[in-house]
């Protein structure tokens, strides 16, 4: 979000209110009728439902099936709170509500921490079958206050439609603001190209952690909700075929657009109570939409857009902008000071200590050595190529580096400071940034996004701070917008801010990732083959570029490269990589003139006949 | 003529990859495709292959339209292509590769000696032939590639990027291959980055850019071209 | 004796997991899709005996030759699951093979929900007796325990079964093609290889041993019902998990080893055998995410 609109919020808040009292007036005008307001609630906390769920499942882009586990986990505690622990307080439910949410987001963290390793298929599988052993759970061992298989009754009745509607109101609101914070950058980062965000310098693992926590503390309260307007609590009621109506809803709305839960989790819980007494072809029906919407238009109704109440009356009233534009100034506190993202200070004895330095180090992948006794140093300021042949392992050792994969002997020091078996966000954070062969971008965000998302790990505004929108929240995104700005004019591309980054041509994609890296603020930036897919000009314009970020930022470079014109055009060291072994070192004029290099990798033009048979 | 492609459109969702692609090769030839990345060569040869599917166009293979035919009846016809990035069968030994290779092909006997052919084009594999194909180097799975591409018997060879990720010693030692692939009668058509060493073996080239041809002539004059080695060559 | 008793139904359930187990991983390898429809598969496998043997022909068949109703039925059966798994797959899952996976994966739940309610609709919700298929007849004793001729036959087709699938595909033209399908679709299209009828031949080859797996399962319970299929789906699914999903071995190894949890279990604490086969598959995607016989699949960086 490029600023904080209050005048948007207010002008959503007067229109739920307005919808809140429509709906208040069109029941008193039905004479209060029970089942429509009973209705309405269910309404209400379906809605928490699909949105925790989209949370996890559009957002996040992590399918789970367990939703009604987290659910059930929500009511029977909030419900044995109201019954057994505190009865008949003044605080009671809201406790109990709190109470149910709060267990329920300790069970996420259970089963989220081993699930949220895996990739997406597992994760489906795991929530399922948690969903299946919290029923068996409910059954047995914590039967004495459930009532097992039989039903738990005589739950006092305190969610009504005001609480459920307002409640409700809050979960979207947080949910939706969560979005537009660094921490939302963040999720959608991990969805779009986990691999990337995670050397961007996002914990991913704690990010999805965090993203299921809240989405099962929310489906927690909505199970208390739930418990508290039907009274009675049955285990069968949170099978398998519950997180599968939810799912259904998330699908139908748009995975990944909260208004667009809204509006499903509304019109199919009012279909399932017209259709109350045909549950088989109900749900035959929404077997045949799922399958339907996934081959036609798997977007859903809304995508993973939101529908904009401002953006349609800009449409309906021309002179809307302007009036909006002109509210938001006037409601726009002062301005605030903006900070910056941090800029570390990589303190240490440059004399003493390279910038880097790989003592004896070696990989293993399944008894095969791909990398193998390899020792190097990069000094600060240099720019250092690592050439070598296809597969000899010269990827590796960049993954190696960065902490996606372990060693498995010798040392890796980061300016005199061991990085072996760190995580990859944090030897991010420690400096040293890097680029990949095969593009890695945020695709559908944004370029200005895309470097947004690398300053996560130089700012502080905490989530809480994100949601209340207070001064840290403004201070640290102005900053962070201002510097991504900055960053971007160096590179030449401040008019593409806004563009998608999909959408800019293949050259740009690559200088932007080169971009994003720098966003880090790395000590030492790693390169793997800039120049590939590129032209002669381009690959003249990106030797350029490289050397302008050294000039500009200090930075340490080590490229991978092919392209011989750019290693002996702008390397001033070489380190030639053979079988997983360094076979050479030195100046590009060494290199040139070292025999074994010419035999294996190298090769010369005039003597084919003789290369032919020595080969690599 | 072997192949003719006439105006071809493709589109990848709504970005207009190829627009208006013609060219030609005829028997005996080399023709090359050179271009940046993404001006669309690997489009054309997915298209040309079967797939992917154009938009609107023309595509014939011995005097036949191609274009809506699936990709296994394409390659029956005679017509192979070599992937980028190689795209081995990395769990397979080699010979299972090569046997791969001559899948759609029914006659045994031809098929041994067309074996024995490619063990003689490229003696290391027959060394290795019983070995995973993953753990071959880059070098020898562009030529496990190459050799597979062979085993179908074709008519015409589409090469798409053979020099890519390989050292200057053996990209010389591929392109010495291609030439002796040609020479056994082999027409190919060959997708370059490597543009100075494609011109230097091909008949006629065509120079790609944005989905479009800008340019086309003879290999020998585009080398020696000003504009073109500016513009592509460096 | 507690030991040997649960051994014997470890295997004979084993068994009926590694069939099922089978076609997860057959088709899991080949499109990258967990088919949540598989079980369901194997539900359908049951009705159709159970309807094909309530026909008056079959009833007179069965009368004076039950071999032949029985080999018959289970034919039948074979032939309804195949067919229908290659609709689906045509239908369903093929408009959607360059889709996100989350999209495929949620076609496959939809699928599974219609067929239980298309057969509830059809045969009710409530359970149905399956007709005996195999006599239970004792064929010879271990210790006290007697091993009946359902017990026998299950262990004994499903391994041949296996070693048939195994050499199948290690030595066969189409197994070739399944392996290069399996590793990379386009690059085996440019060998040649129909793509998509090499991925109906491998949902068929899964439908139909889920179809035989079927036909041992119900004759062990004695009933059908439209959820038949998703208990025994689920832990087969598991199974090839746990085997290393991809891997015929390992769908094999994993389906013995839930057989046999699972058998072990029951017999101490029944109510909890479900969570028991859930629990493993977390631990096993904690500590070896890629299942016992598992290829490496990082993603490449």
């Amino acid at each position: 979000m490029k600023k904080n609109r209050r005048f948007t919020s207010l002008l959503n808040l007067l229109l739920t209110v307005a919808a809140y009292i429509v709906i208040k007036l069109v029941l008193a005008a039905m004479g209060g009728n029970r089942a429509i307001t009973n209705l309405l609630t269910q309404v209400c906390y379906n809605i928490i439902m699909v949105a925790s769920l989209n949370l996890v499942a559009g957002v996040l882009g992590e399918l789970t099936l367990g939703h009604a586990g987290f659910m059930a986990v929500g009511a029977y505690c909030s419900a044995i709170f109201t019954s057994l622990i505190l009865p008949n307080q003044a605080w009671t439910f809201p406790l109990a509500l709190i109470v149910g949410g709060l267990v329920a987001a300790v069970f996420s963290y259970l089963v989220g921490v081993p699930a949220l390793r895996l990739q997406g298929d597992y994760l489906a599988i795991i929530t399922l079958g948690f969903g299946e052993i919290i029923r068996v759970l409910i059954n047995t061992v914590f039967a004495p206050w459930t009532g097992g298989g039989k039903k738990m009754f005589g739950i006092s009745l305190y969610t009504n439609f005001d609480n459920a509607f307002w409640i409700m109101f809050l979960t979207v609101a947080i949910l939706y603001m969560l979005a537009w914070s660094r921490h939302g950058r963040a999720i959608l980062a991990i969805r779009e190209n986990a691999v990337a965000a995670d050397t961007a310098g996002v914990p991913v693992t704690k990010y999805k952690t965090i993203t299921f926590v809240i989405a099962g503390f929310f489906a927690g309260i909505a199970g208390g909700l739930y418990a508290h307007s039907v009274g009675v609590l049955d285990p069968t009621k949170f099978d398998y075929n519950t997180s599968i109506n939810f799912l259904v809803m998330a699908v139908f709305g748009g995975l990944g657009s909260y208004t667009g839960s809204i509006a499903a989790a509304s019109m199919l819980t009012v279909v399932q109570y017209l259709m109350a007494s045909l549950v088989e072809y109900r749900q035959l029906a929404y077997a045949l939409l799922l399958i339907v919407m996934m081959i036609f238009k798997p977007s859903g109704l809304l995508g993973v857009h939101e529908f904009s109440c401002e953006r349609l009356l800009e449409k309906i009233i021309p002179a809307w902008k302007d009036f909006a534009a002109k509210m938001e100034n006037r409601l726009q506190r002062r301005k605030t000071r903006s900070i910056p993202p941090d800029i570390p200070e990589y303190d240490y004895d440059s004399e003493k200590y390279p910038v880097l330095a790989m003592k004896n180090l070696g990989i293993r992948f399944g008894g095969l050595h791909a990398a193998e006794d390899v020792n190097l140093a990069i000094y600060e300021h240099e720019i250092v190529g690592l050439i070598g042949p296809n597969g000899a392992g010269k990827t590796t050792i960049f993954n190696m580096m960065t902490g996606v994969y372990m060693p498995t002997e010798g040392e890796i020091e980061l300016m005199g400071k061991s990085i072996k078996g760190m995580p990859t966000y944090k030897i991010t954070y420690e400096g040293i940034s890097r680029t990949f062969q095969n593009i890695r971008l945020f695709k559908s965000m944004t370029v200005l996004e895309n470097i947004k998302v690398a300053f996560q790990s130089r700012m502080y505004y905490t989530m809480v701070d994100g949601l209340a929108r207070d001064t840290y929240y403004e201070r640290e995104e102005n900053g962070c917008d201002e510097r991504a700005r900055e960053l971007l004019r160096v590179f030449d591309m401040e008019e593409m801010a806004d563009w998608n980054a999909n959408s800019l041509p293949y050259g740009l994609q690559r200088k932007l990732e080169i971009c994003r890296a720098m966003a880090t603020n790395p000590k030492l930036l790693l390169l793997d083959e800039p120049a590939a897919g590129m032209n002669p000009i381009e690959t003249q314009e990106l030797m350029v570029t490289i050397q302008r970020i050294r000039e500009k930022f200090g930075v340490t470079i080590l490229l991978i490269e092919h392209d011989m014109k750019l290693v002996m055009g702008i390397c001033e060291r070489i380190y030639v990589l053979n079988y997983g072994r360094i076979i050479a070192e030195g100046t590009p004029a060494e290199i040139r003139q070292n025999r074994e290099v010419v035999a294996a990798y190298l090769g010369d033009a005039d003597e084919e006949a003789e290369t032919e048979k020595e080969g690599a | 003529m072997m192949l003719r492609v006439k105006d071809l459109n493709v589109y990848y969702d709504a970005i207009h990859a190829l627009k208006n692609v013609s060219f030609e090769v005829n028997e005996g030839e080399i023709v090359t495709l050179i271009g940046a990345n993404g001006a669309g060569k690997t489009t054309t040869l997915h298209t040309i292959s079967g797939l992917l599917r154009g938009k609107s166009g023309k595509i014939e293979f011995m005097n036949e339209e191609i274009q809506q035919k699936p990709a296994h009846e394409i390659l029956k016809m005679g017509l192979a292509q070599v992937p980028e990035g190689r795209r081995v069968f990395t769990h397979m030994t080699v010979l299972e590769n090569l046997e791969m290779g001559a899948f759609a092909r029914k006659d045994r006997t031809t098929v041994a000696d067309d074996l024995d052919r490619v063990f003689q084009s490229f003696p290391r594999l027959k060394e290795r032939r019983r070995q995973i194909a993953g753990t071959l180097s880059g070098g020898e799975q562009q030529m496990l590639a190459m050799g597979r591409a062979m085993m179908s018997s074709p008519r015409m060879i589409m090469l798409d990027e053979p020099s890519m990720g390989l050292s200057p010693i053996l990209v010389e030692e591929i392109f010495s291959i291609i030439r002796e692939i040609h020479q056994n009668g082999t027409t190919v058509l060959l997708v370059e980055q490597n543009a100075q060493m494609a011109l230097s073996i091909a008949d006629r080239a065509y120079v790609l850019e944005t989905g479009k041809v800008v340019l086309q002539g003879d290999a020998h004059e585009m080398l020696d071209n000003q504009d073109v080695r500016r513009a592509y060559l460096g | 004796m507690v030991t040997l008793y649960n051994l014997i139904g470890g295997l004979q359930m084993g068994s009926i997991y590694a069939l099922i187990a089978l076609g997860y991983t057959m088709v899991y390898g080949i499109v990258q899709l967990i088919n949540f429809a598989h079980g369901d598969i194997m539900m359908v496998g049951a009705y159709s005996i159970y309807w094909i043997m309530t026909t008056s022909l079959m009833k007179a068949i069965a009368e004076t030759q039950p071999v032949l109703a029985g080999v018959v039925s289970v034919l039948f059966a074979v032939v309804v699951c195949v067919a229908l798994g290659v609709f689906v797959d045509r239908v369903a899952y093929k408009p959607l093979r360059n889709a996100p996976r989350i999209s495929a994966l949620i076609t496959a739940i939809g699928i599974s929900i219609a067929l239980e309610i298309i057969a509830q609709l059809v045969f009710g919700s409530g359970q149905v007796n399956f007709p005996t298929i195999v006599p239970k007849v004792t064929l010879f004793k271990v210790g006290r325990r007697s091993i009946n001729l359902l017990e026998v036959l299950t262990f004994a087709v499903s391994v041949l079964l296996m070693i048939a699938l195994t050499l199948f595909v290690q030595t066969t033209r189409t197994g070739k093609a399944m392996r290069a399908v399996s590793e990379d679709q386009g690059a085996a299209m440019l060998m040649g290889v129909n793509v998509d009828k090499t991925i109906s031949i491998t949902f068929g080859i899964g439908c139909a041993l889920a179809a035989i797996g079927s036909v041992f399962y119900a004759q062990k319970v004695y009933y059908v019902t439209p959820l038949l299929g998703m208990l025994p789906g689920l832990k087969a699914f598991v199974a090839a998990v746990l085997g290393g999903i991809g891997s015929i071995p390992g769908a094999v190894l994993g389906g013995f080893i839930i057989g046999m949890v699972e058998t072990f279990v029951k017999y101490y604490a029944s109510e909890y055998v479900d969570a028991m086969v859930f629990g493993i598959l977390i631990l096993v995607l904690l500590f070896r995410p890629t299942g016992i016989l598992g290829r490496k699949m990082k993603e490449k960086v």
